[in-house]
């Protein structure tokens, strides 16, 4: 009992400690996916920052191409020559793609080119869109519409940028400062001459002097047009130029980065809301989780915004996942340890109980040996100090310790059965033998013992022999023990009862009957366990070993039959034993 | 197909020895000759008379024995979900097979566009094409349709060689869908291609099936002075890319502009079909490209001021400035027309050049068709046959006038479409194939799908 109760505590001290690791787990992992929270949510947040300063710097370089395209168009119509404004005119708009038309107007707003006279529908647009409106709204009959702002607030300097938008300025610049379309490298001529339309007499001229001018983003019909207007110093035409979108539109993607950082995604939207360039990862459908929106200077491009996208986290690597995994592993940890210590402490249990049985076995074993020796040694005394002079005394005391010697071979014979049977060593011979005959001849040579016991012997065998293979030795050691258990616990009801059935497919049945006081309905089964006695006042009373059953159920089995206990109708108990 | 194929190069290179032999009898090796005809060169006296003034270039063969010019390319191809299946299979045989007749040092750039754009091959040096066509077979479709992307992203990748006078640059879209990405309307992209026409560069575009906005595409060619080809059936791609590389390798002249002056009492008074612009008494015409073996026209209503009879006027001057693609240096040729007048009716009818007659007549058919689509959008299915037919009716007139059995044909034609029209409407079939075919003549378009 001290034993199992050190085995409780130590399991139970293996359950506080395993309990303790658990809750610990849990602890650090509830502390760790808080800091992982907010280390995502930090990294979110710096994502974020990164995002909304590359939109702001996409949003920057589009103004600076925008500035660039103004000022380099601005800068050419300033250049032309007065005197031969409309050949110029004429060869810009027809050579430089960022031209959509060149108008000069009046300086009350009418408007004086392009003249309406073909078939041409883009002039005719040009007059149907803007007559009316440079006549009631045009920026320069206002004084106070000062002067050029082109160098003040898109030329910002000091910005730094990228290659990609620093070669897509550079071209612009060219571009929009060309008069004519003539490429660098063809016009420096190497090797091929150069081209009979590109007009030596028109290089830009210096003009000395000032010029107002501005840049008039006009929606008309709809649509988004971009004028840019100079009025130079003494000249009455007023110059301007509508700027060709589909021309411009194309080279702003220069400023949207080539490849944008993982997981972002940068969108360059116009004045309906429509996308015009995208980089990077962008959402197809809904373009409201922008994570932010930066408008573009509306003195440039009025209504058009950049937009940037972050995708969401990966939920694989959410901190509420690994706190859960990690639970997970502790409590499978904790459950193991738990689990196996009360797996340890059953079996722990077990190997005491069968320790107890076993000191109990030999215990009994040593008790039972002890009786019939004693016997042997006071008969076989009696006999060597010659004191019993009568024949018939003699003879049956040499009788007695004839019979305590076969008591104790049997005992041995039990014993070494046992042993064989626990460690599947027994072999049985099977042969041809009668059943009724072997049990008549086993009967008769223990009826002095059940004589003895003062039990009458009722057979109940049938008068034809019942032929079956079986173990003979097994067969007796069966009986044997069944009787002996009956002479053992039942000699009180004086009667013991055998009789033997055949059954019709083969095989038979065996009944060994007692009056005695019965085996009470919970115990029919235990009794056939190894060291099991049914009570402990018993086992004071009479002695023995606990194996005779267990052995008897054990050799039934192994002949392919079966031992059970039933009670007896009128008192007593009935081992009935089937053979195939 | 060989031997088909086998006698119309047969009779090219007869064509081209004769023409090569008639050029050596007059002027040197002219890429390009400059005509300027007349619908009459003789007038009636003492009226007000309009006449039809046609200036042609004709494009010289390239001499068998001179390498042609390289090309620079930009292949756009539509890669949106729409291009699923046989279409994207086809699509991309047709640009392998582009490829394979590419010279190593043309340029050749690739690429693709569905919800955004994607340079597969930036702007390069043929080479041996190996890499190039792997990345070909790579394409497989998905997302939506970026078209204006598409197109200046090619036209970007063109760009990079723009400077180079050697190469021809050409951008070849290929799409089947709407636009649904960026600017998406025939305008927008007509300015574009007005934009690039500056820069020299030609969008060709190739419309795919019955679900592209056929507006948009042709309006991108036309402004673009590109190709434009509609393609019902995807077998039809490779054919068609092959007919469209030929015209870009067969390039001539580039950068070829014509302008026309008219004298005191002539006043022009609009462009037939080719686009152009009226300044008072000038006239000008862009075209970004001339090729070996094709007339280009333009056509120039005029009005005349009546004159006396056995008077005589210099009716027009066309001087056009090119670029000659073989010897890359600058070319100008200029040319004159004189009209006579008469009181001599049949002498009238007789000068008449039935030709320029029948030119004027398909382009003026090619607008009424354009007119009677947009009234057809409008669901006024009278209202459009009655445009057609009146057309007809100036046709026979004319045809019945100066007998030019070729009007007689297109009139008839011209009325047979309008009964269909009054008949069974106009299914989105037909709009494609008469906003094609209306392009491809205003353009002179020598290779047609259908």
């Amino acid at each position: 009992m001290t034993t199992t109760r050190r085995i409780f505590v130590y399991w139970f001290l293996l359950l506080v400690a395993a309990l303790g690791v658990g809750a610990g787990a849990w602890w650090l992992l509830q502390r760790e996916e808080s800091r992982l929270l907010v280390r995502t949510e930090a990294a979110e947040a710096a994502r974020r920052a990164a995002a909304e300063a590359r939109a702001t710097l996409v949003g920057e370089n589009v103004e600076l191409l925008v500035g660039d395209v103004r000022s380099g168009l601005l800068d050419t119509l300033t250049n032309f020559a007065e005197d031969e404004l409309a050949e110029s005119l004429d060869a810009w708009e027809s050579s430089n793609p960022l031209v959509r038309t060149a108008f000069l107007a009046s300086s009350t707003g009418s408007l004086l080119r392009p003249e309406v006279n073909g078939a041409d529908d883009e002039r005719h647009g040009f007059v149907r869109r803007f007559s009316t409106l440079f006549r009631t709204q045009s920026p320069w009959r206002r004084p106070e519409s000062a002067k050029s702002r082109a160098d003040g607030d898109t030329e910002r300097a000091s910005r730094s940028n990228v290659a990609g938008i620093q070669s897509a300025r550079r071209e612009v610049q060219v571009l929009s400062q060309n008069k004519l379309y003539v490429p660098a490298e063809r016009a420096r001529g190497s090797g091929a001459p150069k081209v009979a339309y590109a007009d030596e007499e028109s290089r830009p001229r210096a003009q000395t002097g000032l010029a107002r001018s501005g840049w008039w983003p006009v929606t008309v019909d709809g649509r988004l047009h971009l004028l840019g207007w100079v009025w130079p110093d003494g000249t009455a035409r007023v110059r301007g130029v509508d700027v060709e979108l589909a021309a411009l539109l194309p080279r702003l993607a220069g400023a949207l980065p080539q490849e944008a950082g993982a997981g972002e995604g940068y969108v360059l939207r116009d004045e309906k809301g429509r996308t015009i360039h995208q980089s990077g990862i962008v959402p197809i459908q809904n373009l409201d989780t922008a994570v932010a929106r930066i408008p573009i200077a509306s003195d440039l491009l009025p209504g058009w915004e950049v937009l940037a996208f972050l995708e969401p986290p990966k939920t694989s690597s959410s901190p509420l996942s690994f706190f859960w995994l990690g639970a997970l592993l502790a409590a499978v940890l904790v459950l193991a340890i738990v689990t196996s210590g009360w797996l340890l402490l059953r079996q722990a249990r077990r190997s005491e109980a069968d320790a107890v049985q076993k000191t109990s076995f030999v215990a009994n074993v040593s008790h039972e040996f002890k009786t019939p020796l004693t016997t042997i040694r006071l008969y076989s005394e009696l006999l060597e100090q010659g004191r019993v002079a009568d024949a018939n005394k003699q003879s049956e005391y040499l009788r007695i310790i004839g019979r305590e010697t076969q008591r104790l071979a049997r005992l041995v014979n039990n014993a070494l059965d046992f042993s064989r049977l626990e460690e599947g060593r027994k072999k049985y011979q099977r042969e041809n033998c009668d059943l009724v005959e072997e049990l008549s001849r086993l009967l008769d040579a223990l009826t002095p013992r059940l004589a003895e016991a003062g039990m009458r012997l009722i057979r109940k065998l049938p008068e034809s022999p019942l032929m079956l293979k079986t173990d003979r030795d097994a067969l007796e050691q069966i009986l044997l023990n069944l009787i002996e258990n009956a002479c053992k616990y039942a000699a009180s009801g004086g009667e013991l009862e055998v009789s033997v059935s055949a059954y019709e497919e083969g095989g038979a049945e065996v009944r060994v009957g007692d009056r005695g006081p019965g085996v009470p309905a919970a115990e029919r089964e235990r009794i056939f366990e190894k060291f099991h006695r049914v009570d402990e006042s018993l086992t004071a009373e009479k002695s023995g070993t606990g194996l005779g059953l267990s052995i008897a159920r054990q050799l039934a089995r192994g002949l392919g039959g079966e031992l059970r206990c039933e009670a007896r109708p009128g008192g007593g108990a009935v081992f009935v034993l089937t053979l195939p | 197909m060989k031997t088909k194929k086998y006698f119309s190069r047969l009779a090219m290179a007869l064509g081209c020895a004769a023409l090569f032999v008639s050029a050596f009898a007059k002027t040197p090796a002219e890429p390009v000759n400059l005509r300027l005809e007349f619908d009459r060169p003789v007038l009636p006296a003492d009226s007000m008379e309009t006449v039809i003034v046609k200036v042609a270039l004709d494009g010289a063969r390239l001499p068998a024995n001179k390498k042609r010019p390289p090309v620079n390319l930009a292949l756009v191809i539509d890669r949106s979900s729409s291009m699923h299946g046989d279409k994207i299979v086809k699509a991309r045989e047709a640009a392998l097979e582009m490829l394979s007749r590419l010279a190593p040092d043309d340029r050749l750039a690739v690429i693709a566009y569905d919800t955004a754009v994607e340079t597969l091959v930036p702007a390069q040096l043929v080479g041996d094409g190996r890499e190039i066509a792997e990345v070909i077979r790579s394409i497989r479709p998905r997302g939506m349709t970026a078209l204006f992307g598409g197109v200046s992203q090619g036209a970007s990748e063109v760009r990079k060689a723009l400077e180079d006078v050697r190469f021809s640059h050409r951008v070849i879209l290929l799409s089947d869908g709407q636009a649904n990405v960026g600017p998406n309307s025939p305008d927008e992209l007509g300015n574009l291609g007005s934009a690039l026409m500056k820069e020299g560069i030609s969008v060709t575009t190739i419309g795919l099936g019955l679900g592209y906005n056929e507006d948009l595409m042709t309006r991108l060619a036309q402004r673009s002075d590109g190709n434009t080809y509609f393609v019902e059936s995807s077998d039809e791609l490779p054919q068609i890319f092959a007919a469209e590389l030929g015209d870009v390798l067969n390039v001539v002249a580039r950068r070829v502009v014509v302008d026309v002056e008219f004298p005191e009492g002539v006043r022009p008074l609009r462009f037939v079909g080719r686009e152009g612009r009226i300044d008072g008494r000038r006239a000008h015409v862009r075209l970004n490209q001339v090729y070996g073996g094709q007339e280009k026209f333009a056509l120039i209503e005029v009005e005349v001021s009546s004159r006396r009879k056995n008077a005589r006027l210099p009716l027009a001057t066309a001087r056009v400035n090119y670029e000659d693609a073989l010897n890359m240096r600058p070319v100008t040729r200029e040319a004159r027309g004189e009209v006579r007048f008469t009181d001599d009716h049949d002498a009238v009818v007789k000068s008449a050049n039935q030709r320029v007659q029948a030119d004027y007549a398909l382009n003026r058919a090619a607008e009424s068709r354009d007119v009677a689509i947009a009234l057809m959008d409008e669901r006024k299915p009278t209202a459009a046959a009655s445009e057609l037919r009146a057309r007809a009716a100036e046709m026979r007139s004319v045809a019945d006038t100066y007998r030019n059995k070729q009007l007689l044909e297109l009139a008839a034609k011209q009325e047979a479409e309008a009964a269909r029209l009054e008949r069974e409407g106009m299914s989105n079939e037909s709009r494609k194939l008469y906003r094609a075919q209306n392009a491809q003549t205003a353009n002179q378009q020598s290779t047609s799908s259908r």
